[in-house]
């Protein structure tokens, strides 16, 4: 019975199912926080969720990294897709330095304006 | 000459940038000179397609048609005229990074052929723009550019996982296989993708109903920016959706949803900029209706109105150029961008030149304008979509009835602040306004290769 714990199909939709999980979590905190550290680390978990389905559904039983060894000298069937991998690494680093450029804004603008509440953010508008 | 160098040069001169950090203003012109000439030799032999590392479907792609040689055109031509205004400021390396990196991601958008470089290309233009946004570093401009990350990383979740699902359907990210095979996929999932790439690129093209954080946005920014958000950055998004539609070949249905999403925007946007007071929003929000036009003339699918659409884009971008430079001036000399102060400044140049841009946009003869709503108007009624026609131009009424308040504004308050224009930048502004009066009276070669630029896009990415 837990052979089938082991399974592809099995991690995948637990991958699947635990990936929506934490996307939905980053959405609510998205669209319920009113502190802006919190809705970007809301974002940050939302994107991770996203690296965690893609990754997940390209993984397989049994294959191995997709890393050029002496016992693996070319891309094949034991191997996992390794697209989705290069282009996710990518895409954390990216995220990385957005989450930075975010956080840096974030405390610039408290050192000015003393509070960090999205719904006190009242500069921009027709009547000033 | 290979078509990285496009986006080489420009990545490379910011990574020198502390070689010459007291003479970034001739660096610049050098730059945008250099890519001025890598273009016109790469030009003449379009369409090109060139594969960075392995060949395709695995490898990166970047092309070169007649439709992004048209819109690189105008960003070079651009960034050339932002280098000459700045060459008599002093060097300032914050801004010159960020800008050069700017106009870097935007000719990244229009050059690369792959859904993964696309998306890298998107964040590097966004990470500038946040940036840019930011430049005076003031408390709006903070919180502008807070307020615009937070709307642009909902639409990178949202691209990315457009991205994630076609991989995941098709096994390709360069255009050329995804277009091959997109077809194939069932309906219910060709939907979801789509509604995926809208939802993403709308926000980023500033599309109704995902734009009503924009004129926040140019509200913080400085005002110079604003002419190259206003220029560059939603046109370059512009043309990467619709690349992406018509290659993906959806069913006609979306052509006319996207077409009254476009209507629409062009209406909320002139009904919200007729009750501004601050004229930077007002220009935002005449921006956005521009780009709904535009929206709505590359949805219809037909030669004639896009390439009407394209040449619409190019004269907008010359004429917000125009005016928000313009109104830098004016918020230099007299401290404010209110309609109060619009009223003050003392220049018939700057009058002339706003009156100038004003009716290009709502497009009145002779300008560049005109040409550019007439050909979409000629090839929306020959294409039997005559109600369109007539809604726009009752929304440009609308649009009349702001611009020309504006221009009663000047001819009736007293003039009290005189303003200074340096001569360089009375030449350069004054060339802007030649430049659509003679776009207007002679369009003949523009508009050929706006014609040529639109067969190319309607015809989807080059195949392999």
């Amino acid at each position: 019975m837990l052979e089938t714990l082991d399974q592809t199909p099995f991690i995948h939709a637990v991958v699947t199912t635990g990936s929506f999980v934490i996307f939905a979590i980053g959405l609510v905190g998205v669209l319920s926080k009113k502190n802006l550290f919190k809705i970007f680390l809301s974002f940050s978990l939302m994107e991770s969720a996203l690296f965690l389905f893609f990754i997940g559904s390209h993984y397989a039983r049994g294959k191995q990294a997709p890393i050029a060894t002496d016992a693996f000298t070319l891309f094949d069937d034991r191997m996992v897709d390794p697209v989705p991998q290069a282009m996710i690494l990518t895409t954390i680093v990216i995220g990385i330095a957005v989450l930075a450029l975010a956080l840096s804004f974030v405390v610039r603008y408290h050192r000015l304006s003393g509070h960090i509440r999205i719904d006190r953010m009242d500069e921009l508008g027709d009547a000033s | 000459m290979s078509l990285l160098s496009l986006i080489a040069l420009p990545l490379l001169a910011v990574f020198l940038t502390p070689f010459y950090r007291n003479r970034l203003p001739i660096v610049s012109l050098l730059l945008s000179l250099a890519l001025a000439t890598v273009l016109g030799i790469l030009a003449v032999r379009i369409p090109i397609v060139e594969y960075v590392s392995f060949a395709s479907p695995l490898g990166i792609v970047f092309f070169l048609d007649a439709a992004s040689l048209f819109f690189a055109g105008v960003f070079i031509g651009i960034m050339l005229w932002t280098a000459l205004y700045t060459l008599q400021h002093k060097s300032d390396p914050a801004c010159f990074v960020v800008r050069t990196v700017f106009f870097a991601g935007a000719l990244g958008l229009v050059l690369s052929g792959d859904l993964f470089n696309l998306y890298i290309f998107f964040e590097i233009a966004s990470i500038s723009a946040y940036l840019l946004t930011a430049l005076r570093q003031d408390q709006k401009g903070y919180a502008g550019a807070i307020k615009y990350m937070i709307i642009g990383s909902v639409a990178s979740i949202f691209l990315l996982l457009a991205a994630m699902l076609i991989y995941l359907n098709i096994g390709y990210l360069t255009l050329p296989a995804i277009a091959e095979r997109f077809a194939t996929l069932p309906r219910d999932t060709q939907y979801l993708i789509l509604l995926l790439l809208f939802v993403g690129f709308g926000i980023k093209t500033e599309i109704f109903p995902f734009n009503l954080w924009v004129a926040d946005i140019y509200q913080a920014a400085p005002t110079r920016v604003d002419g190259l958000f206003s220029a560059v950055l939603s046109k370059a998004y512009l043309f990467l959706f619709f690349r992406l539609l018509y290659a993906l070949r959806p069913e006609p249905d979306v052509y006319m949803f996207l077409m009254l999403t476009g209507l629409a925007s062009f209406a909320v946007a002139e009904f919200s900029a007729l009750t501004g007071r601050d004229l930077k929003r007002i220009f935002a929000y005449s921006t956005l209706g521009q780009i709904g036009v535009a929206f709505l003339a590359l949805a219809s699918h037909d030669p004639v109105v896009v390439s009407g659409a394209l040449f619409l884009i190019g004269t907008h971008a010359i004429a917000k150029m125009l005016l928000f430079f313009a109104l830098a001036i004016v918020e230099k000399g007299t401290g404010s961008v209110r309609v109060e102060a619009f009223g003050r400044f003392r220049s018939p140049f700057l009058t002339g030149l706003f009156t100038l841009g004003f009716l290009s946009v709502l497009g009145i003869p002779p300008l560049a304008g005109f040409i550019a709503k007439w050909t979409v108007f000629k090839g929306l009624a020959a294409a039997g979509h005559l109600w369109i026609v007539f809604a726009v131009l009752l929304i440009s009424l609308i649009e009349a009835t702001y611009f020309f308040r504006l221009l009663s504004l000047r001819a009736r308050s007293e003039k009290s602040v005189p303003l200074t224009i340096p001569p360089g930048h009375k030449v350069l502004l004054g060339s802007l306004g030649l430049g659509l009066i003679l776009l207007g009276l002679f369009p003949g070669t523009a508009l050929e290769l706006c014609t040529r630029a639109a067969e190319a896009f309607l015809a989807g990415v080059p195949h392999v």
